[in-house]
């Protein structure tokens, strides 16, 4: 069957699947709005990354090997998480390297891999998605986002694109939100110290909402967020371009 | 795991310390942004990164050809050269060149080196005066603690602080003026220059074509300290060879760069050997009658072979530190080791333990048994937010290294936890499983008391609230929509 070029294949993580379905239906609706086809494996679990990052390689390249086994056949894999789509493409290589037909397939299916904003601006060329939103949007960087697959601009070419967002910086907006996964719960002292940093940040950007690519550090600015009472939404960036009014998540 | 127990400890305190927790944020802020603007007008700085990662490649690949090269040419230069396979051995050559000398008193150099290796206690126990003669290093003796960051040892404290200890330990009057704190130190030890037998200084880089010993600094007093003692020691690790004088070109001018944002450093020494005998004919000259270099295994033979080898490719600029936000809020000391953040995390637990009687309450748990033993590796502080590798100047993938050392820490775990994994594992492969681990996970955040979730990790939920738990995963409605395309 002859693949049309703008049939892409949907990677939804697993937290967004578990925790945030919503980021999940907003990204379909994105792709939908825009005129993308795409279809979902049902096997998907989830990347591996939980277990790659904890040192537990065997468990991870077990859930890598399923990942690339029910991917292999996709054009183009789509998935709302940076950090993931850098699990993908930076360390399924490594973790492979002793086998060479994986380690093809890994880095074939790598390359294929993008996530969500890198796509859309680097792919279709799409910038303005046809969104609205009313008020001061700001962006968070994350780490395996930004330093991992390089995507800075992407996100922010997208936000500018939304009708009636005003976009500002906060200060160092790639600093880490202390989030790191286990870190947070192995550490959660330093690591709020760390989202406290963050958090201030957010609030002295004067933003109603914060924007960012990855549900882990979004969850975690929104604990802390929430926790203070604060009015600063917090959203992902399927959201925000999705653009629906319920499109915070909360509702459950 | 007494580390890891240490660490938690030490952290907690430091959390707490607002004044600490400015003080480094100030410190470390303003040498990154000087860094910053450097780097960014220099139109070859990537270039120089290559080749300064090039450089440190080679070391490493060559490292035994290279050490007997070194070896060789300093011998020529007459210079008496020594290997030392472990801290202990190279704190008794150090002990016995200033018995055979009848030393009083020692001068050092900013040496991380000799921290590692805890030099001074020794010294001292045997009845020298030791004296640390860079200021940042001759504060932090004055308070008894060891350095908190390998280029800025007393970047822990301000200027309030630093008057302080000059007024309550050396009696000035206070003052809070930078440079009246510089002067007073510059006059307590002027004096001790002249005085000391020995000068100790650590070594940036050895050149092992020419045998040259190359040291940077920017008070001057490292360049005092290896000419006018009768005798100048330096202690470096054997990984900080470097194959030829062209080598350092680019190294003197990314170090700089990096550790304190300046263009070049106040001063570079480049040291050939002790002064020549006096003769009738020629004039007397500077420098030192002996010359000991002592070269320090410690554990790097072993590391090199690992899979953290790459980290033997330092430059000891102290970027990784600036730039790590965990470093930011806790400081060097929280460590427990004279090497912190990324570069000390993958360092430290590679170095020999020290076994000795008394050893420093900063030091914590020391580590038991000869060796390393991944066990006691910091690696898993660390957020992974990989700002390290950004900056690196020799290029070293520090959070790689770091999930290796992760790995490798991984086959030391707790049985549950490895367990918890297996099966998390297990899970990834049959999608339905995952799918019921989902909804038990939702389940179980939904219907257990808040106060039993909060119970389970005070410290996370105190900051951060839990997000709503949503009925259904995206997948039980996305299925439906969505024809599969699996094999
Ligand atoms: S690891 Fe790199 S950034 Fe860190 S101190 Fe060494 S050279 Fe500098």
């Amino acid at each position: 069957m002859p693949k049309s070029t703008s049939a892409v294949t949907l990677f939804i993580p697993c937290l967004i699947d578990s925790m945030y379905p919503e980021v999940a239906h907003a990204t379909v609706r994105l792709l939908r709005k825009l005129g993308i086809g795409l279809s979902y494996p049902a096997g998907q679990t989830c990347c591996g990354q939980p277990a790659f990052n904890a040192g537990y390689w065997k468990e991870a390249r077990v859930a890598a090997e399923h990942f690339i086994s029910v991917f292999a056949d996709a054009e183009t894999v789509i998935c709302p998480s940076g950090s993931c789509v850098s699990m993908v493409r930076n360390h399924y290589p490594e973790l492979f390297k002793d086998s060479p037909r994986l380690l093809k397939m890994a880095q074939g299916i790598g390359s294929r891999t993008f996530e969500l904003t890198q796509f859309l601006v680097d792919v279709p060329g799409v910038e303005d998605v046809g969104a609205r939103f009313t008020g001061t949007v700001t962006y968070h960087d994350s780490c395996h986002l930004l330093r991992g697959i390089g995507v800075r601009d992407q996100p922010r070419r997208l936000i500018q694109g939304v009708k009636g967002a005003h976009f500002v910086e906060m200060k160092d907006s790639d600093y880490c939100c202390g989030f790191g996964g286990a870190f947070s719960v192995k550490y959660p002292g330093i690591s709020t110290a760390m989202l406290e940093s963050k958090i201030n940040n957010i609030i002295a950007s004067g933003a109603h909402a914060v924007v960012g690519c990855d549900m882990g550090c979004l969850m975690n600015i929104e604990g802390m967020l929430s926790r203070m009472g604060s009015s600063v939404r917090t959203m992902h960036i399927a959201q925000l371009l999705d653009g629906s009014p319920h499109s915070q998540s909360g509702g459950a | 795991m007494n580390v890891l127990r240490a660490f938690r400890r030490r952290a907690a305190i430091a959390l707490e310390d607002r004044e600490l927790n400015d003080n480094i944020r100030r410190s470390t802020g303003m040498t990154l942004a000087k860094r910053r603007r450097l780097a960014a007008a220099d139109p070859d700085y990537d270039e120089l990164r290559e080749k300064v990662a090039a450089i440190r490649r080679e070391s490493l690949e060559r490292r035994t050809e290279l050490l007997a090269e070194a070896t060789r040419q300093l011998t020529a230069a007459g210079v008496q050269v020594h290997t030392a396979a472990t801290a202990e051995e190279a704190r008794r050559l150090v002990a016995e060149i200033a018995t055979r000398h009848e030393a009083r008193l020692v001068v050092k150099g900013k040496s991380m080196i000799s921290e590692e290796i805890e030099l001074t206690p020794l010294l001292q126990q045997r009845g020298l005066e030791v004296l640390e003669t860079d200021l940042g290093e001759f504060i932090v003796q004055l308070l008894g603690q060891p350095p908190s960051h390998i280029t800025a040892p007393a970047l822990h404290l301000n200027r309030r602080q630093v008057g302080r200890v000059f007024s309550d330990k050396l009696g000035a009057d206070y003052t809070e003026i930078p440079e009246e704190l510089t002067e007073i130190a510059r006059r307590y030890l002027r004096a001790k220059f002249l005085e000391a037998d020995i000068g100790i200084s650590g070594g940036n880089f050895i050149v092992a074509e020419t045998g040259t010993l190359a040291l940077v600094e920017n008070e001057g007093n490292i360049g005092l300290g290896t000419t006018l003692p009768r005798v100048h020691i330096a202690i470096t690790g054997i990984e900080k060879i470097v194959p030829r004088l062209d080598d350092l070109a680019p190294l003197l001018r990314i170090l700089p760069l990096n550790a304190t944002g300046q263009r070049a450093a106040g001063y570079a020494s480049l040291l050939n050997g002790p002064a020549p005998p006096p003769s009738a004919d020629d004039p007397p000259t500077h420098g030192p009658q002996e010359m000991h270099v002592i070269f320090l295994d410690n554990g790097r033979t072993h590391l090199a072979r690992s899979r953290q080898a790459d980290i033997l490719r330092c430059l000891r600029c102290g970027s990784c530190l600036n730039i790590c936000p965990i470093f930011r809020h806790l400081g060097g000391h929280a460590y427990g080791s004279v090497y912190p953040a990324a570069m000390g995390v993958l360092l430290s637990p590679w170095l020999l333990p020290i076994p000795h009687k008394g050893a420093r309450v900063w030091r914590g748990a020391a580590v038991s048994g000869p060796g390393h033993h991944p066990g006691n590796s910091l690696a898993d502080v660390c957020a992974l937010c990989a700002a390290c590798d950004e900056i690196c100047p020799a290029m070293i993938p520090l959070s790689d290294l770091i999930l290796s050392a992760r790995e490798d820490k991984g086959r030391t775990a707790p049985l549950m936890q490895r367990a918890a994994f297996r099966l998390f594992g297990g899970f990834t492969k049959h999608p339905r499983l995952f799918a019921f681990a989902g909804r038990c996970l939702r389940g179980g955040l939904r219907h257990l008391p808040a106060r039993l979730l909060a119970a389970l990790s005070p410290a996370w939920s105190r900051g951060r609230a839990l997000p709503p738990i949503p009925d259904k995963s995206c997948s039980e409605t996305l299925k439906r929509e969505h024809p599969t395309r699996l094999r």
